[in-house]
């Protein structure tokens, strides 16, 4: 009987060891993971979304990167970026750089909360008495995607501070990777993570690890630059779950857990993908 | 037989009426149901056009196609319930060990 008690007591804590892993134990895993399912990727090539793990696809999407969709939005972004407020600010007064992606999303001790760029895009809008932008496209997108560029080539480097708060967050992202959602019963990681490689009808399903590293994206389908948040939602209604609000709190816990997955890579954005 | 009509046409008014509130009921089912969904972060985007539909049957006197939608929408409401209930412990049999 004892012996059994054990047995049950081990049993207990391997299922829910996983759960409680520190967060670096979780990247090491997580990028093990990709790193057995894919051992032809080369090493940071993960950044490359599902083009990493699909050899005839990227000689298309090399071709596409030659002219890429994006470039206009980098443009336009840059004059956004560089057109001063009513009151005669700029984005200048709120980054001391456009290549603003290494900071990305940090947790905000002080008010309690993960803040992406995006949102810090935002927010600098809203401190100089401007409107935000409208949260998955258009301004917003353009403004990330000028960032994003000049950003090209920094590593990710998402710091988890010793604040159970932040913890807190990350572990909520992390959840909600895992959570199965909608009337098709599906979590992210039963597509990026188990399925990875495999196909939902005519698509190959990405790889999470380097997921956060391109964006925003140029997406062939949207015929439309649009943000991470964005693509989260776009996820959401496919599996036929209510999306969260783009640049709220589930969103971006979520990218700062899966950016932290990712940690150690370099960001690479915009990005153009199917 | 005028008194054998008058309760026969009585009859039916009742009937309809127990319809429509049993319609009714179960619509209100699926909207607390998905209020519920909602609040545990994981309201279908199935669910409020089913509703929707239900409600729009009904208005329109379709009492049958009414109560089906409804029935629908009320266990759409019911599983989504369900499923937050289920996943905040089930999520952690998928984290990679």
């Amino acid at each position: 009987m004892k012996k059994l008690t054990q047995l049950g007591i081990l049993v207990s804590v391997a299922v829910s060891a996983p759960a409680l892993a520190s967060p670096e134990q979780d990247r090491a895993t997580f990028e093990k993971f990709y790193e057995s399912r894919f051992p032809q990727v080369a090493e940071g090539d993960f950044i490359n979304g599902v083009y990493s793990i699909l050899p005839a696809a990227r000689e298309q999407w090399e071709a596409i990167e030659e002219f890429p969709p994006y470039e206009v939005a980098i443009e336009l972004g840059e004059e956004i970026y560089n057109t001063p407020f009513a009151n005669g600010k700029s984005f200048a007064d709120c980054f001391d750089t456009p290549a603003q992606r290494e900071n990305y999303p940090y947790w905000d001790s002080e008010r309690g909360k993960v803040v992406t760029m995006e949102a810090a895009i935002n927010e600098c809008l809203v401190e100089n008495g401007e409107k935000p932008f409208k949260t998955k496209k258009g301004k917003l997108a353009e403004v990330s995607a000028y960032m994003s560029y000049e950003s090209r080539g920094q590593t990710i480097n998402v710091q988890i501070p010793d604040d159970p708060a932040a913890l807190a967050a990350y572990e909520q992202g992390k959840q909600l990777y895992y959570t199965k959602n909608g009337q098709l019963n599906f979590a992210c990681s039963d597509c990026h993570m188990y399925g990875s490689g495999l196909n939902a009808r005519a698509e190959t399903m990405s790889p999470s690890l380097g997921h956060t590293s391109h964006w925003p994206v140029y997406r062939s389908k949207w015929q439309d630059m649009g943000t991470l948040h964005r693509r989260f939602a776009g996820c959401m209604t496919n599996v036929r779950a209510k999306p969260y609000k783009a640049l709220g709190e589930e969103y971006s816990n979520l990218e700062y857990f899966l950016t932290y997955m990712s940690n150690g890579l370099e960001f690479n954005g915009p990005g153009a993908r199917k | 037989m005028f008194k054998g009509m008058i309760s026969a046409l009585a009859l039916g008014v009742v009937l309809t009426a127990t319809a429509s509130s049993s319609v009714e009921s179960v619509i209100a089912d699926a909207v607390a149901a998905n209020k519920q969904a909602k609040a545990l972060g994981h309201e279908w985007n199935v669910t409020g056009k089913a509703i929707k539909a239900a409600q729009a049957a009904l208005k329109a006197g379709n009492e049958a196609e009414a109560m089906e939608l409804a029935a629908q929408a009320k266990y759409m409401a019911e599983a989504s319930v369900y499923q937050a209930n289920d996943e905040k412990e089930a999520w952690k049999l998928r984290v990679p060990r």
